[in-house]
This record gives structure tokens, C-alpha cells and sequence, in this order.
């Protein structure tokens, strides 16, 4: 009886343990689509915002290499030369004019661009754990739903749920949740973007569109193109440089 | 000839009053100890309370720069911060408020203008979130030289700020920060060595923006929970930094003979004739300034809570030493009447004697406030208030005013007192008040 009981516990243990280790492994797979990627690659991002029925465009060079990114505005013309470095978790802001960086906390972040820009980071295995809370369908396909929960205080979110398609193990909705637990904001991804590593062809992310929970008609668009594996120097992302 | 004879009569029984003070010296004096000391309380509480006001007046005004009068637009209190570029007052706006305020020149001593915004003050290697509002120069250091907040709200203003009064006019990159955002941020004194500051916000069109800042400057805002959090900004910069020309509000500085709610009612009239809504706020209204609000709500509650309190055992002890006096003088008051003198006149001379020690006690009293208040400010006592940041000085302002109000509401209370034992004891029959024994 007693044997009967322990096997049962065993049995329970590691249906579990391999649960969560195929969430953890969903995550790392879905971060590979949006550029969450060791090697150097880079591509051109555009957002488009509507807030409050105001309409801005901007347009950014991504460069990134491991967990660090460099991204430098391109358009419209009076942000040009702004770069926005990511070190790890750490966000950095330069322009041309200014004697030193700026680093921005998350509390910064949770407004405008800057959010859009911690929403759009490609680091989710690394910030996130992940547990597999369901299966769902999205636009008629079969999907893992995660729920992620920060690894750390200083992120933005604090959970976020997560649709995995079960077959490209793409991330396709993302639903960024409050301390309550509640939607705050709700983002959907398409896939049509695809480029080379390494003889391997990877599909990538071509387009997030990002919508406040309560306010739908307030959102951003985040266009990606032209992806492609890049050698970027390590001196590239070292915020130091910046003011040489 | 009947005036006379009334005159002669009020006379007699003043003095009449007078002598009987002294009959039960005793209890005259411990009556008149009572009055005294209740007298002294409460014009020591008013003296606080005033001081308090007149502090939270001057702060307001003057070190949170917002004038006796601010102009926005409207709903800009609620929707600055969501839009602030539809909610703040464009150059063409400005100029039209500018000139309905020219009209007022004779009124107004100085007008500034403000802006404000929240962002993040960077010494290039870590940052922290501010707050910055925006301040001009001229306006500034007119704003702290005044002689009311030197006077009231001394302990609000930092040394520094008064030496460094001309740092602001010599440079529009030197921004103002707390000493506690200077620790907080690793900045060593004096500011001005260090090596220049960023603030980050983000402007009125939704971008990330960044200005380089001078330090050199300090100021306290008096609140502990804004000690971290607040930085003075050149509005010059301010605009840079949220890149706009637009400002938040006006604030209107007023000559002290000006009617503060008159001229504010006649600004509303005229700026309803503008192309696009305001609001006016004088600095006491709930909207812009309820730390205002709630702190002299608060003590005004607990003033009337000791009011009440001390009124009672003052109205109380007169009462007693009254009725008292009535009872031992029963046999007295029976003769009175038999001699002519009528029910009134009787309880006129038992008012008269509490209207008189009354008087001498707040004669007294009056004399004690002014030692008790002088000595403590002497002293120089420092405590700390609940949410206000560091130390702040004990201080009382007494004055002629607040002794002259609370003189009226113990002499009402005495004569209040008074009228009503004399109405419920005088009732006795005159051939009962002559046959009693005085036991």
C-alpha cells in the first residue's frame, strides 16, 4: 500500500516537473521568433502610436547581440541620432546633446515608447518563469497559454499570459496583466518575416500591434523588416562609448 | 434729573459689585484663577492655530510659487497630465491672458508662469524619478524675499536659497533640488562643483526627451513625503525639455490690499469673454492645495474640540462660585429687595461682580500670554509636525486680535453664565429669602 501511495506521489512529481519544463522550453523557442537569439542580427523597426486620437510614426535600427540591443532612431527627422541601449535589463537613453546617458527606470518605462520597448523585449526565458496553464485556440489554431511570472521586481510586469502556437512554437497574444492580475495591456504578433542563421531559416516576427486593455482604441503597431544576421562588437553596446 | 439718578444707581452698584468681590476672597480668586488660566489657554491654542495659518498662507503662495490667484485652462487640474498639450495654454492663449491681466496691473505685484511634469533626474550612471515644476527667475527670488514667509515660514526656506538668490539669474540651465534628491543621487556639496545633470521626461507629443542641467541650487518643500521627489526647473528649460512653448497656469502674486476672492471673481468675468475656457483657484482651494485644506481643517476641529472643553470648565466654575455666593448671601438679597432694590437689580449686581473679575482675570491673563508667548519663541523649541520634513521652530503668534476674540467669547460666556444662575435662583419669595437661616 505504501509502495502504491509513493508511486503515485513519483508519478505526480515528475508529471509536473515535465510540465514545466516544456513551458520553460515553449518560452526559450517563442523568444528565438522575436529575436531573443545568442548571434548578432538586426532589423528596422516602426511604430506607429495612437493615443488619445493623436497619431506619432516613428522608425528604429535594432541591433542586438545576446541580451544587449542598441537601437537608434532613424525617423522622424528631430529624433534622429537618439539611441536607446539595452544592457541586460538595464535602458539607457542618448542623444547627441547630451553631456551623459540617461538611464530609465521601469517606473519610466510603464509610459509610451519606452513601455512599448520593454513590451517588445525579446528576453521572456530569461525574465520570466513560465508555467503551462491551459490549452486554447487562437485564430483557430491550437496554442499552449503560459503564465509568466517575473523573475524580478524591477520589471515592468508582473505577469503576463502567453499564447504559444502549439506547431511553429511562435508567440501569437500576449496578455500583460496587473499586480491584480487584470489585462492592462493585450498584444497580438504575426510571423511573416524569415531570415538566415547559421544555413538554419527562422521565422521572425513581422508585426506587433499592441492595445491598451481599457482603451483599445489606444495602441501601437510595431512593424518589423528586413531581419538579418549581423557581426555587431561587443563596444557597440557599451553605453560608455557613447559619449566619445 | 431721571438719567442722573439712573447714572448714580449703575454707579452704587458697580461699586457695590466691586466689594462684594472681596467678601469670599477665596473663592473670588479661585474663580478668577480659573478664568485666567482658561483665558491663557485659549489664546495660547489661537496663537498656534495662527501661526500655523499664516505659515501654510506663506508656503503657499510664496515657496510653492502658485500666487494668490492661478489661471488654467480648463479641466486642466485632471487632464494636464493625460494631454498635456490640449490642457496647457498655447503662446496665442498666453497673450490673450496677458493682456486681461494688464488691466489688473494696479492690483497684482508680479505674475509667474508655470509648467510642470514628471521625469527622471539622471547623474549619468543611475537615475530617479521627479517631479519638476518651473520657475523663473525674477519670480523666484521676489517670491523668497518676501517679508511675510521670512516672518511666518522662516524654517521653509534653506539658508542657501537666500544666498544663492542671484544663482538662477546668472545661469537658466541651473535647476533646484532637495537636499535629500542630492543624497539620494551621490551629489557632493556644494552642488555647483558637480558635473552636469540630466532630466529625462517625456514631451507633450509622447517622445523620450533629455536636457543637460546645472546644479547649484537647493530647496526644501517643507513635506517629508515631497522631500524626494521635487526639482525647481528654469520654465525656459522646462519648455526645452517637454519641447513645448506652452505653460501650465499663470500664478498672480497680489498687493496685501487687494481683495483676493473680489479680484478673482472679476478675473473669472473676463476670461469667460476668451475663445477658450479657464479656471481660477485662489491658493487655499481644496482643488489645488488640500494639504492646505486638511491641515487647517484638522486644527481647526481640535481648536473647537478645546474651546468647548475649556468654555465648559470656565462656564462651569462660574456657575458653581455663583450659586454659592447666592446661597450664602440669601439673607442679603432678602434685604435688597425689601429695601426697593427690585429682582433685576439684584441680579444686576451679582453680573457686574463676574463681568469685573472676568476682566481682571483677562487683564492678567493677557499679561501672562504675552510672557508665556514671548518666552517660547525665546526658547526657540524645535519638533517636528506629522509629514513635515525636519525640524521646525515652536513659534506663537499671538496678538492683540486673537486676544480681543477670545476676551469677547469668555466675557460672553461669563455673562451667559452669570444670567442664567441669577434666573433660576432669584425665583425664591422675598419672605422666604428673609427668614433664611443662610445655611
Amino acid at each position: 500500500m505504501k509502495n502504491i501511495f509513493l508511486f503515485i506521489v513519483a508519478l505526480f512529481l515528475v508529471k509536473n516537473s515535465l510540465a514545466s519544463i516544456s513551458a520553460e522550453e515553449l518560452l526559450r523557442a517563442s523568444d528565438q521568433g522575436r529575436g531573443g537569439i545568442k548571434s548578432g542580427i538586426e532589423w528596422v523597426t516602426e511604430i506607429e502610436t495612437i493615443e488619445n486620437g493623436e497619431k506619432s510614426n516613428r522608425k528604429f535600427k535594432v541591433k542586438t547581440l545576446d541580451h544587449d540591443a542598441y537601437v537608434e532612431a532613424i525617423a522622424p527627422a528631430k529624433n534622429k541620432g537618439e539611441v536607446y541601449i539595452f544592457n541586460d535589463r538595464n535602458m539607457w537613453f542618448y542623444k547627441p546633446s547630451l553631456k551623459k546617458p540617461v538611464s530609465i527606470s521601469a517606473r519610466q518605462k510603464l509610459s509610451g515608447q519606452a513601455a512599448n520597448g520593454d513590451i517588445a523585449s525579446t528576453h521572456y526565458a530569461r525574465d520570466y518563469s513560465a508555467v503551462l496553464e491551459k490549452e486554447d485556440s487562437f485564430n483557430g489554431q491550437k496554442c499552449f497559454v503560459l503564465l509568466l511570472k517575473a523573475k524580478t521586481k524591477n520589471l515592468t510586469y508582473d505577469q503576463i499570459r502567453y499564447w504559444i502556437n502549439a506547431k511553429s512554437r511562435l508567440a501569437v497574444k500576449a496578455e500583460f496583466l496587473t499586480l491584480q492580475g487584470k489585462p492592462f495591456k493585450v498584444g497580438t504578433l504575426e510571423y511573416a518575416n524569415k531570415f538566415k542563421l547559421d544555413g538554419q531559416v527562422i521565422a521572425f516576427v513581422s508585426s506587433l500591434t499592441i492595445a491598451d486593455a481599457k482603451f483599445p482604441e489606444n495602441k501601437s503597431i510595431i512593424k518589423y523588416s528586413v531581419p538579418k544576421a549581423a557581426d555587431h562588437s561587443a563596444a557597440l553596446f557599451n553605453v560608455n562609448n557613447l559619449t566619445r | 434729573m431721571e438719567l442722573s439718578k439712573t447714572m448714580f444707581m449703575n454707579r452704587k452698584m458697580l461699586k457695590l459689585a466691586f466689594l462684594n468681590l472681596f467678601r469670599n476672597k477665596r473663592r473670588s480668586l479661585s474663580t478668577g484663577m480659573a478664568i485666567c488660566v482658561g483665558f491663557v489657554g485659549l489664546n495660547l491654542l489661537g496663537a498656534y492655530i495662527y501661526r500655523v495659518k499664516r505659515a501654510l498662507d506663506t508656503t503657499s503662495v510664496y515657496s510653492a510659487l502658485r500666487g494668490h490667484v492661478q489661471i488654467f485652462k480648463k479641466d486642466a487640474l485632471v487632464n494636464y497630465a493625460i494631454r498635456p498639450e490640449r490642457y496647457s495654454l498655447s503662446p496665442s492663449e498666453i497673450s490673450q491672458v496677458s493682456d486681461i491681466l494688464k488691466v489688473h496691473a494696479s492690483e497684482i505685484e508680479y505674475i509667474g508662469r508655470n509648467l510642470s511634469g514628471s521625469g527622471l533626474l539622471s547623474n549619468g550612471s543611475r537615475s530617479h524619478p521627479v517631479l519638476a515644476f518651473s520657475y523663473e527667475a525674477e519670480v523666484y527670488a521676489r517670491s523668497l524675499m518676501q517679508p511675510e514667509l521670512l516672518k511666518w515660514a522662516n524654517d521653509w526656506v534653506l539658508p542657501s536659497q537666500l544666498e544663492n538668490i542671484d544663482i538662477f539669474k546668472q545661469s537658466e540651465d541651473v535647476i533646484s533640488i532637495t537636499p535629500k534628491i542630492a543624497d539620494i543621487m551621490g551629489f557632493q556639496y556644494p552642488l555647483s562643483s558637480q558635473e552636469s545633470a540630466q532630466i529625462a521626461a517625456r514631451t507633450f507629443t509622447g517622445d523620450l526627451n533629455a536636457v543637460n542641467v546645472e546644479l547649484g541650487a537647493e530647496h526644501t518643500t517643507g513635506l517629508q513625503y515631497l522631500e524626494d521627489t521635487i526639482i525647481l526647473v528654469p520654465l525656459k528649460k522646462m519648455q526645452e525639455l517637454l519641447a513645448t512653448e506652452n505653460i501650465e497656469s499663470f500664478s498672480l502674486y497680489l498687493k496685501s490690499s487687494v481683495s483676493f476672492t473680489e479680484l478673482k471673481k472679476q478675473l473669472d468675468r473676463e476670461l469667460s469673454q476668451l475663445s477658450f475656457p479657464t479656471e481660477t483657484y485662489l491658493y487655499f482651494d481644496e482643488k489645488i492645495n488640500a494639504m492646505y485644506v486638511g491641515t487647517l481643517g484638522f486644527l481647526i476641529v481640535m481648536g473647537s474640540f478645546f474651546v468647548f472643553l475649556i468654555g465648559t470648565a470656565v462656564s462651569l466654575t462660574i456657575v458653581n462660585s455663583l450659586t454659592m455666593g447666592i446661597i450664602e448671601r440669601t439673607k442679603e438679597i432678602g434685604t435688597l429687595r425689601a429695601v426697593g432694590f427690585r429682582q433685576r437689580d439684584v441680579a444686576r449686581i451679582f453680573v457686574l461682580e463676574n463681568i469685573q473679575l472676568c476682566l481682571f482675570s483677562i487683564v492678567i491673563g493677557i499679561v501672562i500670554t504675552y510672557f508665556i508667548a514671548f518666552i517660547v519663541n525665546a526658547l526657540n523649541i524645535q519638533f517636528t509636525p506629522p509629514a513635515v520634513s525636519g525640524k521646525v521652530q515652536f513659534k506663537l503668534g499671538w496678538n492683540l486680535f486673537i486676544a480681543g476674540v477670545i476676551t469677547s467669547l469668555v466675557l460672553l460666556l461669563t455673562w451667559i453664565s452669570s444670567i442664567i444662575v441669577m434666573r433660576t435662583k432669584l425665583k425664591v419669595k422675598l419672605i422666604d429669602l428673609i427668614n433664611d437661616s443662610g445655611a
